[in-house]
């Protein structure tokens, strides 16, 4: 039996907003496999981005508990929290925004491993490494964020994400923005991250088509509701919902 | 016979540097042509270069553009926004932007409707909730009687493309008109796209980097690559036996849902 990774119990947000309150996530529980690939899809505003910040602690939660390898998580903070990001790191939609504007793409993906204590020389070496597996040259090290396209910004966040060498990525819309064939490139390098470092992925999109072709498993999400799990083809080729198959079917 | 919208071999450069060069296509009455390609490539140009959007530093250097055999590019500002609305609808990716922020739907609906045809504001209303409702905004009253703000992006999208839909045209201009939307809605505004067709006998120049929206719609398409042309032909020469290198990259790189077995 793999290991469980990650597990999520009746996780809730709830958010106020003028005055109302709302659930953004609701009852929201999944375990995810070490080595597996977990798919959460959902329109915008169906509570993705807010699960995704929950995990990974920049939201608390209004109820619910989180796991880690078995441990809880669910209030992380302070030395915890940082054993926390060893294991599990994020990656985001918008690569250049994640990258301070005023240090180099080499500066950001060796922060970590300086804040761990390794040396200048060290780091230098493993950033290098890294921005080798990902595909990008040395030289990319001494480039600040604006001097590099939205494709190879998103190839330096996911080298910065590797840095610490976590068990788990989260990817919340990290392809989205970028052309179908940078898109492309990047879910072949996840890929391989996947088989050679048996690396575990939550991936977080609004495209049905993307979960299809990367994950194990999917979790359709609505209005903060689970809607449905299974492989994705079960749910793609025999939605149980009626929202499933309207997503389904309007997915040209 | 003459076509409704023509280029012929068109460059379009910004601060001298070309960013669309020798671009040609045709549009027929009633037909639809998707024009794709990545960021950059220039597809946004192009629609601009149309109507004379391109502001200051933007200049259509060589070639022609005719619409019902006149030339839009020798054309002055106002001969051209003669053309707006009836003749030639315009939907652009952000069109919160062309919305007036301090006047509501409703007024804005109206004002547009009534400088081409007789109409009262109870039968502009009318016609526009008709249409709202088809695209998902079922709570059409309300957005109405919204000013821009009080709406979601999305929202505001589809009250862009009603606009410009209720009106018409002969022709649709449209830069992305679906990509900030939902594919719940998307896939509605796509239906209404092709009724529009049939119905009023639209034509459409279709700019997007949604291969899944062009493959729906369009009877021809136009590959941009850094501003060149790399293919042009049948929807289904192109987005399905693609000879081009760079077509099949990016044919290749699509990713498409398998349904029931079937692709
Ligand atoms: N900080 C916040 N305060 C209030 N509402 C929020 C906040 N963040 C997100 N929301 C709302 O929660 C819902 C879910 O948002 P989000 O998780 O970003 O959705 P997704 O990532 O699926 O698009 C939306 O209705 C959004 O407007
Ligand atoms: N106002 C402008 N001034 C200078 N360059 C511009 C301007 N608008 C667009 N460009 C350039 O023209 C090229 C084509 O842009 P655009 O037509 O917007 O591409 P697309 O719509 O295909 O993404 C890009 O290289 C872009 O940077
Ligand atoms: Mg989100
Ligand atoms: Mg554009």
């Amino acid at each position: 039996m793999p290991e469980i990774l990650l597990k999520a119990e009746h996780l809730k947000k709830i958010f106020t907003a003028g005055g109302k309150s709302f659930a953004a996530v609701d009852d929201v529980s999944f375990t995810l496999e070490s080595g597996a690939c977990l798919g959460i899809v959902g329109e915008s505003g169906s509570g993705k981005s807010t699960i995704a910040q929950m995990l990974t602690r920049l939201l608390d939660v209004s109820d619910g508990r989180i796991f880690l390898q078995g441990e809880e998580i669910t209030h992380a903070r302070g030395k915890n929290l940082r054993e926390v990001y060893r294991k599990m790191q994020m990656v985001f939609q918008m690569p250049q925004e994640s990258f301070d504007p005023r240090c180099t793409l080499g500066d950001g993906i060796g922060e970590s491993l300086r804040n761990m204590g390794i040396s200048r020389k060290e780091t230098r070496k493993k950033v290098e490494e890294l921005l080798i597996t990902c595909g990008l040259s040395p030289e990319f090290a001494g480039r600040y964020p604006h001097e590099v396209s939205g494709g190879e910004c998103q190839r330096a966040a996911i080298a910065r994400a590797l840095a610490v060498e976590p068990k788990l990525l989260i990817c919340d819309e990290a392809t989205s923005a970028l052309d179908v064939t940078v898109q492309k490139q990047i879910l072949e390098l996840l890929m391989e991250l996947k088989e050679k470092k048996g690396l575990s992925f939550l991936m977080i999109s609004h495209d049905l088509a993307l979960v299809q072709a990367f994950c194990d498993r999917v979790l359709v999400l609505y209005q903060g509701k689970v809607m449905e799990t299974g492989t994705p083809d079960e749910v793609i080729f025999h939605p149980k919902t009626e929202y499933t198959k309207l997503l389904v079917n309007s997915v040209l | 016979m003459e076509p409704l919208l023509m280029a012929e071999h068109v460059t379009i450069c910004y601060h001298g540097k070309p960013v669309v060069q020798d671009v040609s296509f045709r549009l027929e009455p009633g037909e639809i042509l998707g024009v794709v390609g990545e960021s950059g490539s220039g597809k946004s140009t192009i629609i601009k270069a149309i109507m004379g959007l391109l502001g200051g530093g933007g200049m259509v250097t060589r070639g022609d553009i005719w619409y019902k055999g006149q030339n839009m590019v020798d054309m002055s500002e106002k001969e051209r926004r003669r053309f707006l609305g009836p003749e030639i609808g315009l939907i652009f990716q952000d069109c919160k932007a062309a919305l007036c922020p301090i006047r509501t739907i409703g007024a804005q609906i109206y004002e547009s409707l009534s400088e081409h045809e007789k109409i009262t504001k109870k039968e502009a209303f009318e016609r526009a909730g008709e249409l709202m409702k088809k695209i998902g905004l079922e709570d059409y009253l309300r957005v109405l009687n919204s000013y821009p703000f009080e709406l979601s992006g999305g929202m505001n999208q589809r009250v862009g493309i009603c606009t410009a839909m209720m009106m018409k045209p002969s022709l649709l201009l449209a830069d992305e008109p679906t990509s900030a939307l939902d594919v719940t809605v998307q896939k509605q505004v796509v239906e209404e796209m092709k009724l529009m067709r049939k119905d009023y006998g639209t034509a459409m120049l279709l700019v997007t980097h949604n291969i899944g929206v062009v493959a729906a719609l369009a009877d021809q398409v136009l590959v941009l690559k850094n501003g060149k042309m790399m293919d042009y032909g049948t929807a289904d020469r192109v987005l399905h036996h693609p000879e081009n290198e760079y077509t099949k990259t990016l044919m290749n790189s699509v990713l498409y849902l398998r349904r029931n077995g079937n692709a």
